[in-house]
């Protein structure tokens, strides 16, 4: 069990998003770096999709009330447990009473900016339409449908410490993707592409986007060269999913991300590939990004890429759990 | 002593040097051979030299084949060996970080993460099997190290026991 001693607003539970419910106008909430969140799991040899909580701001303090294991992912925070620093993404155990503080993201090469903090088991919130995210605008999910406050209680679903210390290299490093030495992510041209002019194509594939501070988990406003239609578009309000890139008639793009609305009337140039969500989430505000083209069967071989990789890592990490539970 | 003794002991000895010749090719840190009135340990110290014991609990020439150890005063303790539990890549700091995790002279406690080992992608790390002093860091980063070769090593305050004392 533990207890939130200090928290800034917007940190919420979460976990790999609500699926199959976006006919209902149900958005897919989730993480917004689901890579870290289950490669925290994997450290902990829970479920890969076992909710944990998502530290978006920072810092936050919390206390154990009693012995547990944790894994920290995603942003190096810094983190400290009774003052002694932790190393990230890694597992560590606690003991009733230590508390636990998540500092400032360390500005570094991999421009962090979300932490994940999972727990054995994941930590035990009620499933609501199958999944344990927050679906903060419907006010449900997670832990009662809202961001954590001071005094909230996170409960692990199962009473795990002692577990071996285990670290993993952050997926940054195995599956890098940068651009002229800004981060990258890759896109699809989507169904209004074509009625953009060549000018926008060319500043959409060519231009540095940086994320305005008006971004946050429903999207990410982006600011760089305006882009234009061939003609003025108008369009009915039609399903959108997270990674939809619209064009709202300033020419300014706004990226769709985990707690998007269902539907939106902007025009889409691009989609931001599933496979790279978890890159943009991690992108600071006031960053520059870069757009890659890619085609649907490239888009295909980076998820199945991804998926490797947590399937390998899950697989190392059992492997290292096994032996030495036995020594 | 019988003259049986004394050339048993010889033999015992030219026997010893013998092994060790073979050992030193290798890359083998540690060595036990249990025979009849006879355990032997041979353990490659930290600079490459082997340290011989072999204890013979009914003979009382037991000094006669130690070979004396490589350096340090009796009345120092010696410098707790830390060893790599694994076949790994060894990394004295984390990837993401500048910094190596310790640094020779610092104060570590019990537990503490003194370097990582990496094996794929996954690092384990290798905490401090005592509280003390880092002493001398004997690998270097990005390594490839074997199983149970020696680390670093942590200084502590207290007398180290001998493995195989009896």
């Amino acid at each position: 069990m533990i207890e939130v001693l200090r928290t800034g607003a917007l940190n919420t539970i979460q976990d790999l998003g609500r699926h199959g419910c976006l006919g209902w106008g149900v958005g897919t909430a989730g993480a917004m770096d689901d890579v870290a969140l289950a490669a925290g799991n994997a450290l902990l040899g829970n479920a890969l999709d076992a909710a944990a909580l998502e530290v978006q701001v920072f810092p936050l303090r919390l206390r154990f009330l009693a012995d547990s294991d944790f894994a920290l992912t995603g942003a190096d925070a810094q983190a400290q447990l009774d003052g002694l620093p932790l190393l990230p993404w890694a597992t560590h155990s606690a003991r009733a009473g230590q508390t636990l503080v998540l500092g400032l993201p360390q500005v570094d090469a991999l421009h962090r900016s979300r932490a994940y903090l999972c727990l054995p088991g994941g930590v035990d919130v009620p499933r609501v339409l199958n999944s344990r995210s927050t679906q903060m605008r419907g006010a449900f999910g997670g832990l009662d449908g809202r961001a954590l406050h001071a005094g909230d209680k996170l409960r692990p679903a199962q009473a795990a410490c002692g577990a071996t210390p285990l670290a993993l290299l952050p997926p940054e490093l195995a599956m890098p993707l940068r651009c002229e030495g800004s981060p990258a992510v890759r896109v699809l041209p989507a169904a209004e592409y074509a009625r953009y002019t060549p000018a926008s194509h060319d500043a959409l594939w060519q231009g540095e986007w940086r994320i305005t501070p008006q971004s946050d988990r429903y999207g990410y406003r982006l600011t760089g060269q305006a882009l234009q239609p061939l003609a003025p578009l108008e369009m009915r309000s039609h399903g959108i999913v997270p990674g939809v890139i619209q064009v709202p008639p300033d020419g300014q793009p706004i990226v769709q991300m985990r707690d998007a609305q269902p539907t939106g009337g902007y025009p889409k140039i691009g989609a931001v590939i599933e496979a790279d969500l978890w890159r943009l989430g991690q992108i600071p505000i006031g960053s520059c990004i870069r757009f890659i083209e890619t085609r649907w069967d490239e888009a295909l071989d980076a998820h199945a890429q991804v998926q490797d990789w947590l399937a390998d890592v899950a697989r190392q990490l059992q492997l290292q759990q096994g032996r030495r539970g036995c020594a | 002593m019988s003259g049986s003794a004394t050339s048993r002991k010889v033999d015992l000895l030219a026997w010893m040097r013998a092994l060790e010749a073979s050992l030193r090719g290798t890359d083998i840190a540690l060595l036990q051979v249990q025979l009849p009135g006879l355990h032997l340990h041979l353990q490659r110290d930290t600079v490459g030299e082997t340290v011989a014991k072999a204890l013979q609990p009914q003979a009382t020439a037991t000094t006669a084949v130690q070979a004396p150890p490589a350096r340090s005063a009796p009345s120092q303790p010696e410098p707790y060996p830390v060893r790599a539990g694994s076949v790994g890549v060894l990394r004295l700091g984390h990837p993401l970080h500048a910094q190596p995790l310790v640094h020779t002279g610092q104060a570590v406690a019990l537990g503490q993460a003194l370097a990582l080992l990496q094996i794929g992608a996954v690092m384990l790390p290798i905490l401090a099997p005592c509280a003390g002093r880092v002493g001398r860091v004997l690998v270097q980063d990005g390594q490839l190290v074997g199983y149970g070769s020696v680390l670093l090593e942590i200084k502590t305050d207290r007398p180290q026991e001998a493995p195989d004392a009896d």
